[in-house]
């Protein structure tokens, strides 16, 4: 919303909010808010698929160290994690460098580890489409859904101002 | 635009440059020379997802959201601009 009014009697939407982490942009889908919800999903899932076409799988992990600092990467997997799939990607990931470590796979299942600039652009695009994923996350959990559908039709005129000089006048009317 | 181009021949000159046949998605993808003008989706993307959870009128959100992109790339240039400046003088 762009006005500074809250939207009249938000409800308590778990269910989106765990389908908004499992898909994004799902938890609008399922409250009604669909162009919303695919608007949210491609942009979100856009932005996470081209971090990983970038910096290849090996840029979301939970327990991998960038190579030579020392530093951990779990804080931005924490971020990562805020989309479903990066769990499940990580634990691709994991199975990959396990067959290869103990040699049970083929070989040619193993990845090419992105360093640099890639590894950067990466794990930022995946962290950043996480934490996106996170606003929208918010936004369903505390919204009331038959207001915004009302909004998104059109039926719902008023504007912020409207609504402000509405309750002015209804208070000037009871004093 | 040239670098434009130069980007998408990088996009698509993937699998001479490593050991391994290049594999969308599991191997990286070498664009070390480009890197900053994937800020450009980044910024979009960022942008739409805003827009998108805080405007009224959806269809007002394509101009809205190349609106705000446009202001954080140039404010980014002028910030980094600013900087490089700083770096020159002190």
């Amino acid at each position: 919303m762009s006005t500074s009014q809250r939207e009249p009697n938000p409800h308590f939407n778990p269910h989106a909010a765990v389908a908004g982490w499992l898909l994004p942009g799902l938890g609008h889908f399922i409250l009604g808010l669909r162009k919303r919800g695919i608007i949210l999903a491609v942009a979100i899932c856009s932005l996470w698929l081209l971090g990983i076409l970038i910096g290849g799988i090996s840029v979301i992990s939970r327990t991998d160290r960038t190579e030579g600092s020392g530093e951990s990467r779990s804080w931005w997997y924490y971020g990562q994690a805020m989309i479903a799939p990066s769990i499940a990607v990580d634990m691709f990931r994991n199975s990959l460098k396990e067959s290869h470590a103990d040699g049970s796979g083929d070989g040619s299942l193993t990845y090419e580890p992105s360093f640099g600039r890639m590894a950067e652009q990466g794990t930022l695009f995946t962290a950043l489409a996480g934490m996106l994923n996170l606003l929208a996350i918010i936004d369903v959990l505390y919204c009331n859904p038959a207001y915004r559908r009302e909004r998104d039709s059109g039926q719902l005129v008023l504007s912020s101002s409207a609504i402000a000089k509405a309750a002015t006048s209804a208070a000037e009317t009871r004093a | 635009m040239i670098t434009m181009i130069n980007l998408i021949f990088a996009l698509f000159s993937q699998s001479g440059s490593t050991t391994l046949a290049y594999r969308p998605f599991i191997d990286p993808l070498k664009l070390d020379d480009y890197w900053l003008i994937l800020l450009v989706p980044l910024v979009f993307a960022i942008s739409l997802t805003y827009k998108t959870i805080k405007t009224d009128d959806l269809s007002k959100l394509p101009g809205q959201a190349l609106y705000l992109t446009a202001q954080i790339v140039v404010f980014m240039i002028l910030a980094a601009s600013a900087l490089w400046l700083l770096g020159v003088l002190v």
